[in-house]
């Protein structure tokens, strides 16, 4: 009977030994955030309390929104650990914003921040500073942008694309010379780039890049630039008016004969687009060394200006990894003249590596920053809040006819007025088929 | 004439011989038949499979059976990832032999199961615990089919004051769903147990040894439709990374991963038999498992996740032959520890326990052509979750009542008949809930606090069962064997929150076995 004994003085003991540690590593945080204007040599304040932070978690999509108090601070108690969009803005009527600031305006001014991508750590105790910046607002807006593409089988692939441009201004603009680019930025994969710690290219480390400019906040890159052809007055458009330009000026819904002479049809016309309508065509037949798709006919649509290209036509990246600016230089600058770098590899890139053009920021009218659609394809923004705090996608992905578009903001009198917060997540919604000229 | 009558009588004796010894082959058969309607005797049974150094003592000489069954399990008052509707048919198979002193037992089972409607878990059902795997919102069909096969041997050496025993169970199984999200799931485990136990007196003995395991889980998510992964605007079939218990992420590419088990742990017998008191028989078994998830491609194996629960079940039976019958009683103590390392964080984000206390009597009292059974058992159980990134933080603890009352009547020519009626009652005892309301979606919503209503819901069932067991083929012992369990939600907590999806009303189960005894 002992031994019983000893076996279940034994079996107590180890019992107690196995007493596990029963917390976690991990618990919520406290996520404080600050936000204040970027205007501290401006010599006015303006008001805090109206300003509402958004915190986004990018995985799960949880959100949590608040105004913050009139020191700028508020905190989030209880925030899981994880990636997250941080957004701030606020909209300061024109009476207020002119009586504070003595600069007159008619339009309310909207200030925006963010830090996408935001890695909210274990055991995170310190606090997010955003800066709210007065984003540019223009005339001229990117009304819509199709870029996912139709079904790679039953409709049009990609060939199908279009980007729509829109006097949002209560007066005649003229497109001459209206400049639209492709922009491009570090996607994934190997890491053989110089990046900044956003993960985004670090273009001060470009081969040749000047020292003495702000090469990653005064200047985007793109990696294909078209111009709107025209001798100044050529394109008047009407306010509430738009042009369309597109990859191919023609019905894609209809049968065509591509440029190898072989009738291209789709078998769901419905998942695609009528462009024979379209103000401009990209044409790519007459470029050296481009062996252009058979879909890139030439019609009777005028051509826009092919600055830079890369492929076989004007192709958007179905998936929405690259963004888009649209821009208009002064008498001073000479688009086609414009400095191009290398991307900023860690080693010498060789000389016959392509370059991208160098597009001063202060000559951008709008910009809209795509992302794809899902969450874990996101990548690190390439603009600034000062040119779009945001950014949009298409929720079905690509090759899904859904575009991107900006929302109506008001209409009046009789004309529509698109909203422009310089914030395409808060501006741009989206069409599930694409509609050249259509409103949302 | 002499020759005739010579031959008429040596016929007649041969016959008679015959008829006896067919008669001793159905008293045989029978008896074995009545092993498994005897409540103490089953418990033995079932106590024995805990180490091979119990089976000596708990299990007859030679005993098998054959069970060929279909069961419909059917209602909403189940757990959020269980499934509202389960169709399952098996084969099942299990016997005992002494072979020149070498007592082995085996057993096999083939189940193919059909479950309606699962939510949330493309799982196994026999992982349960693990922070780490897919599931989608929703209803998915799925086909598992799972093979068993366990051995137990043992040995007496040195004049029988040395045991050896060995056992081995092998798994073996595959699940898939047929619609949307398509999870395929392929696993196998093989679970060994070396023991040496030494024998003080032929009474008292004391063993231990070592459980050794390993096995491994293969998972992967296909669509029929693509848009079904290339975007989450389809929320429904979104297939979701669960990692934790908190809101999981959805997971649409690379929506694979393999899931490595290694076990390693100790397991101790002591046997003190035939005292003035009874037979005591002590059992504990104890396991470190360690379940490592990584994604693997052409270029490398990346680790997902690490997952380590500790497993510690204590067994204590006690037997006694009293004056009108026999009485057993097993207590049985369950205790799980998990704690997972969570490669994004680095850090331990999810810890789990699982703590089970049972106790169950069982009086079964022959007389003269009948058989009447008592049992009586008491389940406590707690589960707690704690996830670290949300801070959710739940716990229940309830308690089983179960009582049972069976009587078999033995009828002529080896034909017996039993029926057996139960009730069951689960009361909450206690219960902790927190859940971060900031991050709450469909998982939180639909799993989570569903299934802290449902653990924290009162029930109340009861069953019945029937047995008819008669001569097949003259060498064995068949029984048609019906059974019923009806489980009805008594009350239920309400939640100062919004309340999304609820636990049903009922639970209904019903089952049908062909038993063959030989």
């Amino acid at each position: 009977m002992k031994q019983f004994f000893y076996f279940l003085l034994l079996f107590g003991i180890t019992l107690t030994a196995c007493k596990k540690d029963k917390t976690t590593d991990i618990q919520p945080v406290d996520l404080s955030i600050k936000v204040l204007y970027d205007i501290q040599t401006s010599g006015y304040t303006l008001p805090l309390n109206n300003v509402v932070v958004k915190i986004t978690n990018v995985n799960t999509g949880s959100v949590q929104s608040t105004k913050v108090n009139d020191k700028g601070e508020i905190i989030f108690t209880n925030t899981p650990a994880g990636i997250y969009d941080i957004d701030a803005n606020v909209t300061i009527d024109a009476a207020n914003y002119s009586q504070i600031t003595s600069i007159q305006t008619t339009s309310p001014v909207t200030f925006n921040a963010s830090s996408k991508n935001t890695q909210i750590t274990v055991g995170f105790t310190g606090s997010i500073n955003l800066k709210l910046v007065a984003g540019k607002t223009a005339d001229w807006v990117i009304k819509q942008i199709y870029y996912a593409g139709s079904d790679n089988k039953n409709g049009a692939l990609y060939r199908d694309q279009f980007i729509e441009f829109y006097n949002n201004s209560d007066k005649v603009l003229y497109a001459d010379s209206l400049c639209f680019a492709d922009i491009t930025g570090f996607l994934s994969g190997p890491n053989n780039y110089n990046l900044l710690p956003s993960g985004q290219y670090d273009w001060s480390k470009s081969v040749g890049m000047p020292l003495n400019i702000d090469a990653n906040n005064d200047y985007v890159y793109s990696r294909a630039l078209f111009m709107i052809p025209g001798t100044g007055k050529q394109y008047p458009i009407q306010p509430g008016a738009s042009i369309v330009v597109a990859q191919n000026a023609i019905n894609h819904k209809a049968p065509f004969t591509g440029v190898d002479g072989k009738v291209v049809t789709v078998i769901d016309p419905s998942l695609t687009v009528d462009l024979s309508g379209a103000n401009f065509e990209t044409y790519y037949g007459n470029l050296p060394g481009v062996n252009p798709l058979s879909s890139d006919v030439d019609t009777q649509i005028p051509n826009v200006e092919v600055i830079q290209y890369f492929g076989r036509d004007m192709i958007f990246d179905t998936n929405g990894r690259y963004s888009f600016v649209l821009f208009k230089v002064d008498g001073t600058v000479n688009v086609k003249t414009l400095p191009q770098y290398n991307l900023p590899t860690k080693a010498t890139p060789a000389a016959t590596a392509t370059k991208t053009i160098q597009i001063p920021i202060k000559f951008v009218l709008d910009a809209v920053e795509i992302q794809p659609n899902t969450a874990d394809e996101r990548i690190a923004k390439k603009f600034t809040p000062a040119l779009d705090a945001g950014f949009t996608f298409v929720p079905l992905g690509g090759y899904k006819s859904q575009s991107v578009i900006r929302k109506t903001d008001k209409t009046l009198n009789g004309r529509i007025i698109l909203k422009d917060t310089n914030n395409s997540t808060e501006d741009f919604d989206y069409l599930n088929i694409a509609n050249p000229r259509g409103f949302k | 004439m002499n020759r005739n009558i010579t031959l008429f009588l040596l016929l007649s004796l041969s016959f008679n011989r015959l008829l006896a010894q067919q008669d001793s082959v159905q008293k045989t058969v029978q008896q074995r038949q009545l092993f498994f309607t005897d409540s103490v005797s089953s418990a033995l049974f079932n106590f024995s499979k805990n180490s091979p150094l119990l089976i000596k003592e708990l299990i007859p000489e030679r005993i098998s059976r054959i069970s060929i069954g279909q069961q419909l399990e059917k209602g909403k008052l189940v757990n959020a990832q269980g499934s509202t509707k389960t169709n399952l048919s098996y084969l099942s198979s299990d016997g005992s032999i002494n072979l020149s002193g070498l007592k082995l037992y085996g057993a096999f089972y083939y189940h193919k199961v059909f479950e309606d409607s699962t939510r949330f878990a493309h799982q196994s059902r026999n992982n349960t615990s693990t922070p780490y795997y897919y599931g989608s919102p929703t209803n998915n069909h799925y086909e598992r089919s799972i093979y068993n096969f366990n051995t137990l041997a043992t040995k007496d050496f040195l004049s029988n004051k040395i045991s050896a025993g060995v056992g081995f169970d092998y798994h073996i199984a595959d699940h898939f769903s047929n619609n949307d999200p398509r999870g395929s799931l392929k696993e196998y485990q093989l679970d060994s147990k070396i023991s040496l136990g030494y024998n003080f007196t032929e009474n008292i003995k004391i063993g231990g040894g070592l459980n050794i395991g390993y096995g491994k889980e293969e998972v992967n998510i296909g669509y029929k439709n693509r848009a079904y992964y290339e975007s989450t605007a389809y929320p429904r079939y979104v297939n979701y990374l669960i990692n934790g218990y908190g809101e999981p992420d959805p997971k649409l590419t690379n929506r694979n991963y393999t899931n490595g088990f290694s076990r390693l742990g100790y397991n101790g017998t002591v046997k003190i038999l035939n005292t003035n008191l009874g037979s005591f028989y002590f059992n504990i078994n104890q396991v470190e498992e360690k379940q490592v998830y990584d994604y693997r491609t052409s270029s490398g194996i990346y680790d997902l996740s690490k997952y380590n629960l500790t497993k510690l079940n204590l067994d204590i039976l006690w037997t006694k032959k009293l004056s009108k019958g026999t009485i057993s009683s097993v207590v049985n103590f369950v205790n799980w520890d998990g704690a997972d390392f969570n490669t994004r964080f680095l850090a331990k984000n999810y810890v789990y326990t699982k703590n089970e206390i049972n106790l169950k009597i069982d009086y079964a009292k022959p007389a003269k052509k009948h058989l009447y059974n008592y049992t009586f058992s008491l389940n406590n159980f707690s589960e707690d979750r704690l996830d670290g990134i949300t801070g959710n933080k739940i716990n229940y603890n309830n308690i089983t009542f179960n009582g049972n009352f069976g009587f078999l009547s033995r009828l002529s020519n080896y034909r017996s008949i039993s029926i057996n009626f139960g009730t069951h009652y689960i009361l909450p005892l206690k219960d902790n809930f927190f859940v971060n309301n900031v991050t709450e979606k469909l998982f939180t919503q639909e799993v989570i606090i569903y299934d802290y209503l449902y653990n924290t819901t009162q029930r109340f069932g009861g069953s019945i069962t029937a047995d008819y067991s008669f001569p097949f083929f003259k060498f064995m012992q068949a029984s048609v064997k019906l059974n019923m369990v009806y489980t009805d939600k008594v009350g239920m907590k309400t939640l100062d929150r919004n309340v999304t999806s609820l636990p049903g009303k009922d639970r209904f189960s019903s089952n049908i076995s062909l038993n063959l005894y030989f």
